[in-house]
């Protein structure tokens, strides 16, 4: 991978860093839950009963989060940088249309694998400690591949659909209703794939492998999606 | 080091095309600082984005320090810096990670990019606002880092699109001698675009005027200055013309007008004679536009004969004056636009 996909990734980790109200926007939901099992906890909830919320929200939060937060985060990678007038410059830099895409991508699905992955193995671990056997409970075959491999080639292909229609519109508001679609879309799909083959490794395997596929192609033609003239003709 | 050939770019706006750059021929040489002047939607903008390869355009071609604006477009982006309008800056982020962010993006070392924003800090004045944001910046202030952004990566080509715009007459001063400085010092070719004509006057050597995206009149500023000059000469002298000495001048062949009138006339500052306490006054004599320059010079001759002749007047100062790069441009955006009503 070229050298400026990270230039262009390392600019927006510190513009993530500095946007604290966005940054707390995004650690808001996984927080939330981590406070309500623990206040069910200190409320001296009886273990099953933690040990069924963590079986159901674990592999659903772990699915759920990488979608939303890079979904918020790509809808603003071009939308974002026009409106505050900074794509000029960007553009008439020399790098390519594929790199800038690329970065941008990068750069909304590393943050929100980040955050799921820290949820993840930090909500575990500490509920570990309260009910040993929860990990070996929650942390089935199919959570696994749900959570490390469907969950971010779905919000990689969220972040790819979604930093394109970015691309392609100049106002947030758009950027934003679109955003949510592909989001609810994958999370629909996910739940009628989920009703339709049950909780079968096979099948799970079989329909992540083809996302993998749509994947693969989307970053392959990724610098025919948008041309830098389509992106200042906006402006 | 910037040519084009027939540059065109249209837009389609409501299923027509619109013309925003209309067969442009230009070249602009290695090292000179060129004016683009024009009205608010003249194509200067879309000019710049043309050749910095933001756009593509839709007939002619164009090369920038020898490589095609279509086909070697990379290479011409190494090459230029672009000052855009709006100073453009992440708001989010210290003037330095601005300023090296687009280092990385031009594929200079690290150490190279803090030399770099460590001298363009120091020749544009901003060393101590390196590590505040751009929100906390005045406008002049943000205008110069926008500008050392342009040079960091030390492009032989600066397009400078309405350097000034928006700022203090002292700020816009200082910017203005920035660029003169870094023309100065490193014989970089500098397009500077702006409807300031002061401005263009004060630091471009060629300008080019363009209207409706078409270049009406290219050249040197004073030989705009000269072509578009009425053909006269003003005459100060202290003491009484008679108006039978004005007739005279009035009669001599070639002579249209004569003017006569002491204090501010036309432009020329006719002040008081301190030592003398004495009056200066003006006599501007128009030719008739006709008139050959070698007749000028003959004409000029009598009348200068016939002031200096009469009893009690003292001939000061002889001077053809010059229009304004501003009267020359006001004049031929006047007239394009007669045309344009003509043509209806």
């Amino acid at each position: 991978m070229s050298s400026l996909v990270f230039v262009i990734f390392r600019k927006e980790m510190r513009e993530l860093r500095n946007t604290k109200t966005l940054l707390l926007a995004i650690l808001l939901y996984p927080l939330i839950i981590v406070a309500l099992l623990f206040r069910d906890y200190l409320l001296a909830a009886p273990r099953s009963e933690i040990l069924a919320q963590a079986e159901l929200l674990v592999p659903f939060v772990g699915f759920l989060l990488p979608l939303s937060v890079a979904g918020v985060l790509s809808m603003d990678s071009f939308v974002g940088e026009r409106n505050r007038r900074t794509i000029e410059p960007l553009l008439a830099s020399p790098i390519s249309e594929r790199e800038l895409f690329l970065g941008k991508v990068l750069s909304a699905l590393v943050p929100s694998l980040l955050i799921t992955y820290v949820f993840v193995f930090g909500f575990s671990g500490a509920l570990s400690l309260i009910e040993p056997t929860l990990i070996g409970v929650v942390f089935t075959a199919s959570v696994v591949v749900r959570i490390f491999w469907q969950a971010p080639v779905l919000a990689l292909l969220s972040t790819c659909v979604v930093t394109v229609v970015s691309s392609k519109v100049s106002d947030t508001r758009v950027a934003m209703q679109v955003a949510n679609y592909v989001v609810l879309g994958l999370v629909f799909f996910s739940f009628f794939e989920f009703g339709f083959f049950g909780d079968s490794l096979a099948s799970l395997v079989l329909v992540t492998s083809i996302f993998s596929v749509i994947d693969l192609v989307l970053l392959m033609l990724s610098n025919r999606f948008y041309k830098r003239e389509e992106l200042m003709k906006r402006m | 080091m910037i040519h084009t050939i027939d540059l065109e770019k249209r837009f389609p706006i409501k299923k027509k095309k619109i013309i925003a750059v209309n067969k442009v021929n230009l070249d602009i040489e290695t090292g000179e600082i060129f004016g683009l002047l024009g009205p608010n939607g003249a194509g200067k903008t879309t000019f710049f984005r043309l050749v910095s390869c933001l756009l593509q355009p839709t007939s002619g071609t164009a090369t920038v320090a020898g490589y095609d604006i279509v086909k070697e477009s990379t290479n011409v982006r190494k090459r230029v810096g672009l000052l855009c309008e709006e100073p453009s800056l992440y708001e989010k982020q210290t003037i330095h990670d601005n300023l090296r962010f687009f280092g990385e993006l031009y594929g200079l070392e690290r150490k190279h990019i803090e030399k770099r924003i460590s001298d363009l800090a120091g020749t544009l004045d901003f060393t101590d606002l390196l590590l505040r944001k751009p929100g906390t910046l005045s406008k002049g202030q943000r205008q110069r880092v926008s500008l050392a952004r342009a040079l960091l990566h030390e492009p032989e080509v600066l397009l400078l699109d309405e350097p000034t715009a928006n700022l203090d007459p002292e700020t816009a001063n200082s910017v203005r001698l920035s660029i003169k400085e870094l023309q100065k010092d490193e014989k970089r070719t500098i397009v500077v675009s702006s409807h300031n004509l002061d401005e263009v006057e004060k630091i471009c050597g060629r300008v080019a005027i363009i209207d409706n995206g078409k270049v009406i009149r290219k050249g040197s500023v004073n030989l705009l200055r000269d072509e578009f000059s009425a053909k006269s000469v003003l005459i100060s002298y202290v003491g009484i013309l008679p108006d039978a000495q004005l007739a005279l001048i009035e009669q001599v062949q070639g002579v249209q007008e004569v003017r006569n009138g002491a204090g501010r006339s036309q432009g020329f500052d006719l002040s008081v004679d301190d030592t003398k306490k004495l009056s200066h006054h003006g006599l501007e004599v128009i030719f008739a536009s006709s008139v050959s320059d070698q007749r000028v010079e003959e004409i000029i001759s009598e009348v200068v004969r016939v002031v200096a002749a009469t009893r009690g007047c003292n001939i000061v100062s002889v001077t053809s004056p010059k229009k304004s790069l501003e009267e020359v441009y006001l004049k031929l955006l006047h007239d394009k636009s007669e045309d344009r009503e003509e043509s209806r």
